[in-house]
């Protein structure tokens, strides 16, 4: 959770050099693994030894087989080549959804905050009787709606996070909408859509930017939920959270089956949450929220 | 302040109303209904119209929505398609797990969260500090669904310490009244009970109050660490106020009112978002009740357990920012935003 | 009155015990941790999918209380174990049929009792049934499907001629009306309850079966005490407890720690696994539950008979039976399993996976290439069968899309003949009579044959309704089988309307210390645990 109390930010002042390059190192860890993540999905044709959908060797070969370093699953797939492809679904849902909650929700922070008044208070309403819509139930009914698929999954986890972002993009307005320059761009006769747009707007990107990097993390294990409950991509097409779930089934014969593809949304959401701290201090100057 | 309460809880209704419209709405949008599953099982063309007709699915949306809100104002909640139960009694059967499971999360999340948070904020950017912020990353960071597996295997499977399903053996007779456990070992005198109800409690609990106790230890961290920078904090500390007092009378009741207000949301989707736990332990649950409601267009189960969760989430809310605003004396004269 | 037997100490408490002690901390020790074997009474635990506690017989509940616990609970006149091809007599002790096959005599076995000790006689019989055709009875649920399921407009009507005489009069003969008797919704209620709860006597439930119903928590488990009365004698496991374990995970751990005794929900995978375990024994069952392929026989290209062969011939089942099943299923030959009378290997010639002919077949249709959309439910083993399904039949040379649904949806699409081309369906044998997976899905004027496959409309169907009907109206259970024989050649060659995909069975794992467990009728989800035996 990023501090919205709109406090003027102050950048650099968590990082001085006195911790040296361990310190460095450290920090740029988790930039280094988000990247290696994007880059192995988008490269997973050239990275991937097999076709991840074909049957390309014997059922349930374990770790490290010849010709198969991570096995293959119950119908003889190479997992190494699942797992690479399997990234591209978490990958952009999560990137998806955020993107399409921050534009979504920060225009609607934006006309809540700026107009105030009867309209901010109906608007705001509305985000807690969104909130108080239990996420599971919407994301159900969406999916079991629009029928399940990569657009769809994108749509019902972009959902979920609308309210973070309206919220934060409505407070931060409220505190442009009390200053100066906005007073002048009335008093001035500028109307409203273009005191929204080309006055307040541009200053909300920054930290709405911020908060969008530190809740990929929460839009990605979200996603992989859904998944998880059969609610994602099509089967054969690989997806790290329904490898999760196929592999559940085998745990006792090959937990790897089950256990790793966890461990790679995990390490995703560790890598991008350390991200978006960082970014986050920077923008608040300090406490390491 | 007393306005603000009044104008919330006045806004209830009207949430409500949002909330029971909008799901009833799209229930009814899915492909499907109850019919086509009980056909799965036995049916002829005939019986088929014969079940829609009895279930009053062949009214017009419309009238069956004006039904629908008639109950609802009278307080019924309708009956189950395929329990023929009514929803309020299978409500009051489901809720009170939830809520056990609830309840002990939150104790798991705080005793973690915010241990770990007091730990680290003792020394920012120490070893420890460290370590704990990454702990707690990487707690935020777990796929819940995935975690409670990992827990049943080691330590049910591997390790034998803990049952992996359910809420007590299924040796032990017990009869619910309450069916809050606790409460029933108490009204029964049945202190039995309890032991085997708090084993049973603890890797669902763990898996729930762990994955989200991260958020709270950063939290409550950067809340201490920013209250002990402000002007009150240096002028107690100018003044020689032993650095115990400060910490306990100052730093943590200013940091609380963050904290306070992350465990109002976290509890409130604990109540409607365990559904994962409810069906990996076994827990029967309201949530679990409420996504197999859905997937079996029992339209009247589902309507009622999203009802609930609402009022439910709408309510905690409101007692966290009582809370706030109790706790906070700036707040106490403010006669709302 | 039975003797309580002596106290069972259970397995591995030490290794247990100490495990809590070490994982829960010292303040918490001061608990009574264990409460074993409540008063020292031996107990089995059954693990169910889900609970409602609402045991009305003649409406669809779950099957966890329309067929685990009411099983358990309760019986009908007839009863099948599934050894025999032909029903047993239960609380009808004997029974004659008139010469023209419509008038059924049923001896109620003298000196039983209800649950509640309500003395069991023909008109305790006839109150029971007389619910289920009588629709004005205010004991009548909203839904009650039990007198479809018996025989329909059949049914003429029910009456107890003598004081433990009960009769049944049909239209026409009905040779599996014996079968359909031993079904969970036809068991013997209680009348007092019955005039005590009314519509809610699923809530308050006494009928007459091996066990009586202690307890119940909704979702959670249902406890069973042995009953005295029982037609065959007291069971020799004195209490059944029927636990909610959702998750297989949840399921393997509790049957490895003995906290859980007999299941029947494991998935296949973990057979091998499991049975290499020394406290545990997986039972062989036969396999009863078969899927087909549905093909909607008035739509697109699929109203081509050749493109229903092509697809027919096309299913690879070695495949789907060794990468779906882990081997614990077998290729079917077509309707009728090979467990059911009915049955012929000469049935085999209809379930061949050859794809060249598959594909010289969509040439001649000019069907090569043709995109087909199929419905499969995405839980249990269909997400796995549906992926083997789908990549043999893009091999022939189709272009077939699974979309993986809901329940809700699924059904949804299924029962709609403009919501689907291919759709998956599952039969199972409530009893082993081939009559179950004929008349209720592939007669005309059935959900199945008029809005799944749409074959009602065809002129071939008639044919098969005559013998449907026919086999029916034949009382010797030999030449009875031969018509059955006939009706699945029949369907496969003439009609096509589904393509047999595999026969499989719910895997039943025991603990070793229990013997006596009906696994046959497990594996179909049958319950009749009152032969059990704790030995060990």
């Amino acid at each position: 959770m990023a501090d919205q109390s709109g406090s003027a930010p102050t950048l650099g002042a968590a990082s001085v050099g006195s911790a040296g390059l361990v310190r460095q190192v450290l920090r740029s860890l988790p930039w280094v693994v988000a990247a290696l993540f994007v880059l192995a999905a988008l490269l997973a044709p050239v990275l991937a030894a097999y076709d991840p959908i074909d049957a390309v060797g014997g059922p349930m070969q374990p770790l490290f087989s010849q010709g198969h370093l991570l096995g293959t699953d119950g119908f003889g797939r190479d997992q190494a080549s699942r797992i690479l492809y399997g990234l591209r679904p978490m990958l952009i849902v999560s990137l998806g959804a955020v993107a399409l909650a921050l534009v979504l929700g920060g225009a609607y922070g934006l006309i809540s905050g700026v107009h105030g008044g009867r309209v901010d208070w109906a608007m705001m309403r509305g985000v807690d009787i969104l909130m108080s819509f239990p996420l599971i139930l919407a994301a159900i009914l969406v999916l079991a709606a629009l029928g399940a698929s990569l657009l769809n999954l994108t749509l019902a986890v972009a959902m979920s996070q609308l309210p973070i972002f309206a919220r934060l993009a409505r407070a931060l307005a409220k505190g442009e909408a009390a200053r100066d320059y906005v007073m002048a761009a009335r008093a001035a006769g500028f109307t409203q859509a273009h005191i929204m747009l080309r006055e307040v707007a541009p200053n909300l990107l920054r930290p709405l930017l911020v908060q969008a990097t530190s809740v990929v993390a929460l839009a990605a294990l979200t996603a992989a939920a859904l998944s998880y409950l059969g609610l994602g991509v099509r089967p054969p097409t690989p997806d790290l959270g329904y490898m999760v779930r196929e592999g559940q089934e085998l745990i006792f014969i090959a937990p790897e089956q089950t256990v790793l593809p966890g461990i790679l949304i995990a390490v995703f959401a560790l890598a991008v949450s350390f991200c978006g701290d960082q970014l986050a201090d920077r923008e608040t100057g300090g406490a390491g929220l | 302040m007393t306005g603000e309460i009044l104008r919330r809880l006045a806004f209830l209704p009207v949430t409500l109303f949002v909330v029971a419209t909008l799901v009833f709405l799209a229930l009814r949008a899915l492909p499907g209904s109850t019919v086509d599953m009980l056909a799965s099982h036995f049916a002829t063309t005939g019986l088929r119209e014969q079940l829609i007709a009895q279930l009053g699915l062949d009214r017009s949306l419309w009238e069956q929505y004006l039904i629908y809100m008639g109950e609802l104002i009278r307080f019924d909640l309708g009956r189950s398609f395929i329990t023929g139960k009514d929803v309020t009694v299978m409500v009051w059967e489901t809720l009170p797990v939830t809520i056990e499971l609830a309840v002990a999360s939150l104790l798991v999340m705080l005793v973690t969260g915010l241990g770990m948070g007091l730990a680290a904020a003792a020394r920012p950017g120490s070893v420890l500090d460290g370590v704990l912020r990454f702990v707690a990353m990487t707690l935020f960071a777990l796929p819940w669904f995935w975690f409670g597996i990992l827990l049943i295997l080691v330590f049910s499977l591997w390790l034998g310490w803990l049952p992996a399903f359910g809420r007590l053996p299924p040796t032990v007779n017990y009869e619910p009244i309450t069916n809050l456990i606790l409460i029933d070992s108490v009204l029964q005198g049945r202190p039995d009970l309890i032991g085997p109800w708090l084993t049973h409690l603890i890797l669902p609990s763990l898996t729930v109050g762990l994955t989200t106790a991260g958020v709270l230890m950063r939290l409550a961290r950067s809340g201490i660490i920013e209250t002990s920078k402000l002007d009150f904090v240096r002028t107690a500390r100018m003044k020689g106020v032993p650095g115990r007092r400060i910490y306990l009378r100052h730093i943590l009741r200013n940091a609380a009112l963050g904290i306070l207000t992350v465990i109002g949301l976290q509890f409130g989707a604990m109540l409607g978002g365990s559904v994962i736990a409810e069906v990996v332990f076994g827990y029967p649950g309201i949530g679990r009740m409420m996504v197999d409601a859905v997937l079996t267009r029992d339209y009247a189960v589902a309507q009622g357990a999203a009802l609930v969760l609402a009022v439910l989430y709408v309510l905690v809310n409101l007692a966290t920012d009582l809370a706030y605003r109790w706790a906070d004396p700036r707040l106490r004269r403010d006669h709302g935003p | 009155m039975t003797k309580i037997t002596e106290f069972n100490p259970p397995t591995a408490i030490s290794r247990r015990r100490f495990g809590q002690l070490l994982g829960a901390g010292a303040a918490a020790t001061m608990l009574p941790w264990r409460v074993e074997a409540q008063d020292g009474v031996e107990t089995l635990v059954f693990a169910l999918p889900g609970l409602v506690g609402n045991f009305e017989p003649h409406t669809w509940v779950g099957f966890g209380d329309t067929v685990h616990v009411m099983d358990t609970v309760a019986r009908g006149l007839t009863h099948m174990d599934f050894s025999d091809p032909l029903p047993q007599p239960a609380i009808a002790e004997s029974w004659t049929i008139s010469d023209d096959g419509t008038v059924y005599d049923f001896a109620i076995r003298p000196g039983l009792t209800f649950h509640d000790g309500t003395p069991l006689d023909a008109a305790a019989v006839l109150r029971t049934f007389q619910r289920m055709i009588d629709e004005t009875d205010p004991t009548r649920p909203e839904l009650s499907f039990a007198l479809a399921n018996l025989g329909g407009p059949n049914v003429l009507g029910f009456e107890a001629p003598e004081a433990l005489k009960f009769r049944i009069n049909l239209a026409a003969p009905d040779a599996a009306i014996l079968g359909r008797l031993s079904r969970p919704d036809m068991v013997i209620v209680s009348p007092t309850a019955l005039e005590e709860h009314g519509q809610e006597i699923g809530l308050n439930f006494a009928s007459c079966g091996p066990y009586r119903i202690a307890s119940v928590t909704p979702n959670e488990r249902v406890v069973l005490e042995a009953f005295d009365n029982f037609y065959k004698g007291t069971p020799s496991v004195p209490r059944i407890v029927m636990q909610v374990i959702p998750e297989p995970v949840a399921q393997m751990t509790a049957l490895s720690s003995g906290d859980l005794n007999v299941t029947n929900l494991i998935p296949h995978s973990n057979i091998d696994r499991l049975e290499s375990m020394d406290a545990i024994r997986i039972e062989q069952s036969a396999a009863f539950i078969s899927v087909v392929l549905a093909m909607n026989c008035v739509v697109g290209p699929l109203t081509d008979i050749r493109v229903r062969r092509a697809i027919n011939l096309g299913i690879d089942r070695e495949a789907i039976v060794r990468e779906a099943f882990f081997g614990k299923a077998e290729v079917p030959g077509y309707i009728t399993p090979a467990a059911e009378q009915g049955y012929s290997p000469e049935h085999l010639r209809h379930s061949v996976h050859d794809p060249e002919a598959a594909r010289a077949l969509l040439e001649e249709a000019g069907a090569l290439g043709t995109e087909l959309s199929l419905i499969s439910e995405n839980s249990g083993f269909w997400p796995r069968l549906g992926q083997v399904v789908e990549r043999s039949l893009n091999e022939i040379g189709l272009n077939v899309t699974t979309e993986y649904l809901d329940g809700g949806t699924f059904n949804g699409r299924l029962f709609d003949p403009e919501g689907h081309e291919l759709a998956y369906l599952q039969r199972s044998a409530f009893f082993p009579d081939p009559d179950g997976r004929f008349s209720p899905v592939y007669m005309s004027g059935t959900t199945g044959a008029d809005a799944v496959t749409g074959q009602s409309g065809l002129p071939e169907q008639a044919r098969l309704d005559e013998l449907i009907m026919a086999a029916n109206a034949e009382g010797d259970p030999e030449a009875r089988g031969q018509i059955y024989v006939e009706m699945n050649n029949y369907m496969a060659d003439a009609i096509m309307p589904v393509a047999a995909v595999v026969n499989t069975f719910l895997p039943v794992a025991v603990t070793t210390d229990l013997s006596g467990v009906n696994a046959d009728a497990l594996g179909t989800y049958r319950t009749f645990l009152e032969d059990s035996e704790f030995t060990g």
